[in-house]
């Protein structure tokens, strides 16, 4: 219902409110209309004529004061116009000044390029081999049995062992139910040549690698094209089928196409099932990665007399598992432990009748699979430190020149600072201005750093892994290298940065300006360039 | 009745414990409240309705009383305020305080009630 004495003096309240640059809520101004209402309305019933009741509440209105009732907004014509902030405006001027300067400017990007690059390199790497996990899905629950990696096979006792019989293999997958899934793989990568069937070309020669049927589930990892082997895959007499792994699959030109092809694997033809994802290069990080997964019931027709897949007193697999979310690595370590002793205890299982007395003397060590790189962890861990160490000392030495530069530029810059401070720049904004270079400077030599970086650590790579087919190692920068590459750049900029305004202060002859600002000149660059933010001393 | 100047600045200070008495027992609105004042005080006591409404709102952000908005058929739409519990808390202290200062100034100056 529309009650035109409120509107009439909810439009004053309102209009009164801003005469006195007072926001009032529309709460309020309701409330105070609504007594103005009633008062004139009250006045009107006691037979007062309506212009003199309007006047006598035009009266209340009057004298009284909003001042109490809400905050006052900035009267309009007293609102500054919108500056920059205050970093944007000292970014912007350093990029002004640092432009002024290309030599400098040159100089300290690549002084910063160069010491970020290396160290950022050096952070990849140890990223990729120490700290990474394999590209799995939950990879803190894969744990592998033993901790060692070996190359051979073997028929005797192993003490801590690492490697196992196909017969142990099944044991473990189907008695040991603190496992989700079990998964074996052959400690030999055997070479194989590969060429499409029915075609005319080459073979060409790969590497490959027997696994177990659940291999590719229990790491978790999902195909890029076509399917992965699974369970069905393990049984004997069925259709021969392999993996390629997606570096092999452009290298020998397979694509989406040849997925559901025959392949003719060292003579035997296999069907290409599947193409695993980038980046995938197994359970573990080694120079030769494997090119085509094929399923451990293969492996009697690629090795033929050689075969171990029945022998049960032969070590040749690799084991690992994922663990149960609330299973203890501990415990089973110990099942393991004992799962081994009884099957070492079985006659036909041991070579030797001399072993039977050291049976008890085996054990399995229970390992975290999930960065894959064990043997490569303990080979390269202390050489990787050490170049990061070096990389770090060389970025510090970047640091001292670049202040000394900054140190020589503010010298050369005494003039320029004075007249700035004759214009009315105070101390502490020279001071900003010189950090914001510093900055900049940083930031830029950061991102040169990257692309530095991307280039070491690549022939860093490429040297040690020579020859590889395929390197197991990401150079490309990761989330972590990009973040640790941003933080070092900071920290360098604030280290140089703060370098220069750290030194003794030196005497500046007395400029020309001698008025209020003459004798702030001489404290440019004891304050600016070289200790803190106090205000500049005046002479007497 | 005229109050003379040294009454009229006490009155500043009775602001508080007169609405919140007059909130003790009903609710009311700010132009019901301006009445009352004026007629229970034979219009010894007024307060500029701005300055009322201040002192509403600075209770009500104390917590001392709760406003809400009513619309009852054929009436306008009215801020009705009420004691809360800590209003009635802090009415009985400054009614204890006012009671104490009354008693010392009658012991100096010799005012009696009639």
């Amino acid at each position: 219902m529309r009650d035109p004495a409120m509107a009439h003096w909810r439009d004053l309240v309102a209009r009164r409110a801003g005469r006195e640059s007072h926001r009032l809520s529309e709460d309020i101004i309701d409330e105070l209309a609504s007594h103005l209402a009633e008062a004139e309305a009250s006045a009107l019933e006691q037979g007062i004529p309506a212009p003199e009741a309007r006047r006598r509440t035009l009266a209340i209105l009057n004298a009284a004061s909003f001042l109490a009732l809400g905050p006052r907004a900035p009267a309009p014509h007293n609102a500054r116009p919108r500056r920059a902030t205050g970093l944007l405006r000292d970014l912007r001027l350093a990029f002004r000044h640092l432009r002024q300067s290309p030599g400098f400017t040159a100089t300290a990007l690549m002084t910063l390029a160069i010491g970020i690059g290396a160290t950022a390199a050096m952070f990849t790497l140890v990223h990729a081999v120490l700290l990474a996990s394999l590209p799995v899905a939950h990879a803190e629950r894969l744990y592998k049995l033993g901790d060692e990696y070996r190359c051979c096979p073997t028929e005797t006792l192993q003490g801590s062992w690492s490697i196992f019989s196909y017969p142990f293999y099944l044991e473990v997958r189907d008695h040991v139910p603190a496992f989700e899934a079990v998964a074996a793989m052959d400690t030999l990568r055997p070479d194989v040549s590969v060429r499409r069937s029915g075609g005319v070309d080459a073979a060409e020669a790969f590497t490959g690698e027997f696994v177990s049927g659940n291999y590719f589930t229990t790491l978790g990892v999902d195909p890029s094209a076509g399917r992965l082997l699974d369970r069905t895959d393990d049984r004997i007499g069925a259709p021969p089928v392999a993996v390629a792994s997606y570096a092999a699959s452009q290298k020998a030109g397979l694509d989406r196409a040849a997925v559901g092809q025959p392949l003719t694997i060292s003579g035997v033809t296999v069907t290409l099932i599947g193409i695993a994802p980038p980046g995938f290069f197994g359970d573990r990080l080694e120079s030769h990665p494997p090119d085509f997964w094929m399923p451990l019931s293969l492996e009697p027709t690629f090795m033929r007399e050689n075969s171990l897949l029945e022998t049960r007193t032969a070590g040749w697999l690799y084991i690992a598992g994922r663990l149960r979310p609330n299973e203890s690595a501990a415990g089973v370590q110990a099942q393991l432990t004992a799962a081994l002793r009884n099957y070492l205890r079985e006659p036909a299982n041991l070579t030797r009748d001399a072993d039977r007395a050291n049976v008890d003397r085996q054990t399995i060590r229970l390992v975290p699979g999930g960065s894959g790189n064990n043997a490569m962890k303990r080979d390269y861990e202390q050489g990787l430190y050490l170049l990061l160490a070096v990389s770090a000392s060389v970025l510090l030495i970047a640091c001292a020149n670049l202040a000394n530069l900054l140190l020589v530029r503010c010298a050369a810059q005494r003039m320029s600072m004075a007249v700035e401070l004759a214009m009315g720049a105070s101390v502490w904004q020279l001071v900003r201005r010189q950090l914001a270079e510093a900055l900049l400077l940083s930031l830029a030599g950061g991102a040169l750093g990257l692309m530095t970086a991307v280039a070491i650590s690549r022939v860093i790579v490429l040297m040690a892994f020579r020859g590889a087919s395929a390197v197991p190692i990401a150079t490309w920068p990761s989330l972590p290298v990009l973040v640790f590459t941003c933080g070092v750049s900071l920290l360098t900029g604030a280290l140089f940065g703060a370098g220069p305004r750290g030194s003794r202060p030196t005497a500046i002859p007395p400029t020309p300006f001698a008025d209020r600002r003459a004798s702030s000149a001489t404290a440019v660059d004891s304050s600016v360039c070289s200790s803190s933010c106090r205000r500049p001393r005046r002479s007497s | 009745m005229e109050l003379s100047s040294p009454l009229r600045e006490a009155k500043k200070g009775t602001a508080e414990l007169v609405v919140l008495a007059l909130l003790e027992d009903v609710s009311r609105h700010g132009y019901e409240l301006t009445k009352l004042i004026e007629d229970r005080s034979a219009g010894a006591l007024t307060y500029n309705f701005a300055s009322l409404y201040a002192t509403l709102y600075k209770l009500e952000k104390r917590k001392w009383i709760h406003g809400r908005w009513v619309e009852k058929p054929g009436q306008r739409r009215r801020r009705y305020y009420s004691l809360t519990a800590q209003g009635r808390d802090v009415l009985a202290t400054q009614r204890r305080e006012w009671r104490q200062f009354f008693a010392v100034i009658s012991d100096l100056a010799g005012v009696r009630y009639a």
